[in-house]
């Protein structure tokens, strides 16, 4: 990497961190380091609340996706609008007329203090690990890609965020968030617009555009109804909205984000920005993914993208057969490039019988590519003992870090420290407020001066960054740790969702129904993910279910009284 | 000679308004999953 690269990278931390930490006057009592005394307008909100929702994995990892499998993951994202829509006219007018800092808080004001301190440490568990995570994996990819030592980009990653979220509150969190969003959106526009002019002259748009659906990468609906299938049209819109009401509705980190603007209206204002923009966002960010995928059908791509792998089989004993299918690969490479040219000369000439013929073969020369890719990865399994590998993560890095121009670079790497700085931040502020708010003010000590609470707030921030950048650390070092977090938050979201239905849309459930409820709702999506095949997104919806089945027959059951107000 | 004030803005208002916004999203989400699907089949087939 140049120095212009380094500059831009250097530039970029020092620019936020400043940033953050000209917000510590505005952070001089609670109300102020965690809701930003209910002052920001929509747009900020709105842009935090983007900010938060957009880390690095969804930069780095969906653009791998889009390049080895299309475009379908946009289908993820088709409930978000219309959750949106349900929490905007359902729960942001409930939170911020109850006056609450954490979504939990509510709870024991409908339910009782177990119900609250349950869901509340629910959070902080699976939220302190995803948060590990968050800086783990772009940290892993940069350290791989680049060569740098990965403690050292932990902290560059966990460090200044730590900083400028501990003195300067929610304040600096989501006016960090403006700018990192800019960046990232400055970062996808540069790689796009690299990516089109990297096309050969000879080859438009256009036509690169119907080889690459030639071979499927621009299937973006997919109406087939499958339970086991995890991306489609029906377990985007359905099942993701249960997800999507989860997340942005009971996820302290998306909540406390809305719960910053001046009103009502404006709370509402800044969750509709994401339906708007996300689909067309995402499915931008998801074109890069297949533009570097027509970029490397003209230019020949490694075999593995992970430079680790590599070199690893070149000093292994089976070093004369990797060298082998390399030589496969180059090959099968100039076959289906040849063959790519001409699918684009057919187009060119409108003739439907040439295109028919031309599109065969092009999708035979990639099959074959894909297949000596295939033989490359089983002798990395085989190599290494490494079951689960996967290169997809390192499509995009290893595009950048050599094919884009310097100065680029350098943008691009510190767009993927934004995405993953501004997700960071957010969930690092959210950790706090329930940590204070939920678990130190509730139970260790009620009563106490503002300025001691906002020393505690600060110092249970720092807490919270330090411990993400040992589990970042410790992450890295075992990949199935990854998993563990996304099954254990799958296990946690829609049974959560169905606390809050309780809540809200029901006046005789009980604390105990709830409490019962959430437990059973867990255990059922434990038990759906263990024996059955069912695509995860489904899941929520088995929590949401069981939880407002059992809650409202354990309520139907208990003699207390049910307290509190609801949405009906 | 000076138009008379515009009637003050009631809860009604304000209901419609976001209905309408609410209507908005929904259907700018239909339109674009539309262009979304018409893309993929126009360069897909």
């Amino acid at each position: 990497m140049s120095l212009i690269d380094w500059a831009v990278i250097g530039t970029y931390l020092v620019w936020i961190v400043y940033d953050g930490l000209k917000r510590t006057k505005a952070a001089n009592e609670v109300e102020g380091y965690f809701l930003a005394n209910r002052s920001l307008p929509w747009w900020v909100a709105g842009l935090s609340v983007m900010a938060t929702q957009m880390s690095a994995i969804t930069l780095v990892g969906t653009t791998g996706q889009a390049y080895s499998d299309g475009m379908r993951f946009v289908q993820f994202y088709f409930g978000l609008p219309i959750a949106m829509v349900i929490l905007s006219v359902t729960l942001v007018p409930f939170f911020y007329r109850a006056r609450v800092y954490t979504a939990y808080e509510y709870l024991e004001r409908r339910f009782d203090a177990r119900t609250r301190m349950l869901t509340s440490l629910l959070f902080l568990a699976s939220r302190s690990l995803a948060l590990g995570v968050v800086i783990s994996a772009p940290a892993v990819i940069l350290s791989i890609v680049l060569d740098w030592n990965m403690p050292l980009t932990v902290l560059a990653i966990g460090a200044p965020t730590a900083v400028y979220t501990m003195f300067g509150g929610v304040q600096a969190v989501a006016w960090t968030d403006v700018k990192q969003m800019g960046v990232v959106l400055a970062g996808v526009a540069a790689a796009v617009i690299v990516l089109v002019t990297g096309l050969p002259s000879s080859v438009s748009l256009g036509e690169a555009m119907h080889i690459v659906g030639a071979v499927g990468r621009l299937k973006t609906v997919d109406f087939s109804f499958d339970l086991h299938e995890q991306y489609t049209f029906w377990s985007g819109t359905l099942a993701g909205l249960f997800l999507m009401l989860s997340y942005f509705g009971c996820d302290q980190s998306q909540v406390q984000r809305y719960l910053t603007a001046s009103s009502i209206d404006e709370a509402r204002s800044s969750l509709l920005m994401s339906a708007y923009v996300k689909i067309p966002l995402q499915a931008l960010i998801l074109m890069m993914g297949v533009l570097v995928f027509a970029f490397y059908l003209f230019t020949q791509p490694p075999m593995l993208f992970n430079p680790v792998f590599q070199n690893r089989l070149a000093a292994s004993p089976r070093a004369a057969e990797y060298a082998e299918l390399d030589q496969k690969f180059a090959a099968a490479f100039e076959a289906r490039r040849q063959a790519a040219l001409d699918l684009a000369g057919a187009e060119r000439s409108g003739d439907a019988y040439r295109i028919a013929g031309a599109t065969v073969k092009f999708r035979g020369a990639d099959a074959l590519l894909k297949n000596v890719r295939v033989k490359a990865a089983s002798l990395v399994k085989d190599v290494t003992g490494d079951s689960s590998y996967n290169d997809v993560n390192y499509v995009f890095p290893t595009f950048v870090t050599t094919r884009m121009p310097v100065g680029l670079i350098g943008l691009i790497i510190a767009a993927i420290f934004a995405a993953a700085m501004s997700t960071a931040a957010g969930e690092m502020n959210a950790l706090a407020t329930a940590t204070v708010i939920d678990v130190y003010k509730r139970h260790l000590k009620p009563v106490a001066p503002d300025a001691h609470y906002l020393k505690v707030s600060k110092l249970a921030t720092g807490f919270w960054g330090l411990v993400a950048c040992v589990v970042a650390m410790y992450a890295a070092s075992l990949g199935s740790l990854i998993e563990v977090v996304n099954r254990f938050g799958s296990f946690f979201y829609g049974s959560l969702l169905g606390v809050f239905v309780l809540a809200i849309m029901t006046k005789r459930a009980t604390g105990r129904g709830a409490f019962w409820g959430l437990i059973a709702g867990m255990a059922a999506v434990a038990a759906v993910a263990k024996y059955t095949t069912i695509a995860f997104l489904w899941h929520n919806v088995v929590g949401v279910v069981v939880v407002v089945t059992v809650g409202m027959i354990i309520s139907l059951f208990d003699r207390a009284k049910p307290a509190g107000a609801t949405v009906s | 000679m000076t138009s008379p004030p515009p009637p003050d803005r009631t809860h009604q208002d304000d209901d419609l308004d976001r209905r309408r916004t609410y209507g908005a999203v929904i259907l700018l989400e239909i339109i674009v999953i539309a262009a979304l699907w018409a893309f993929s089949r126009y360069f897909g087939a």
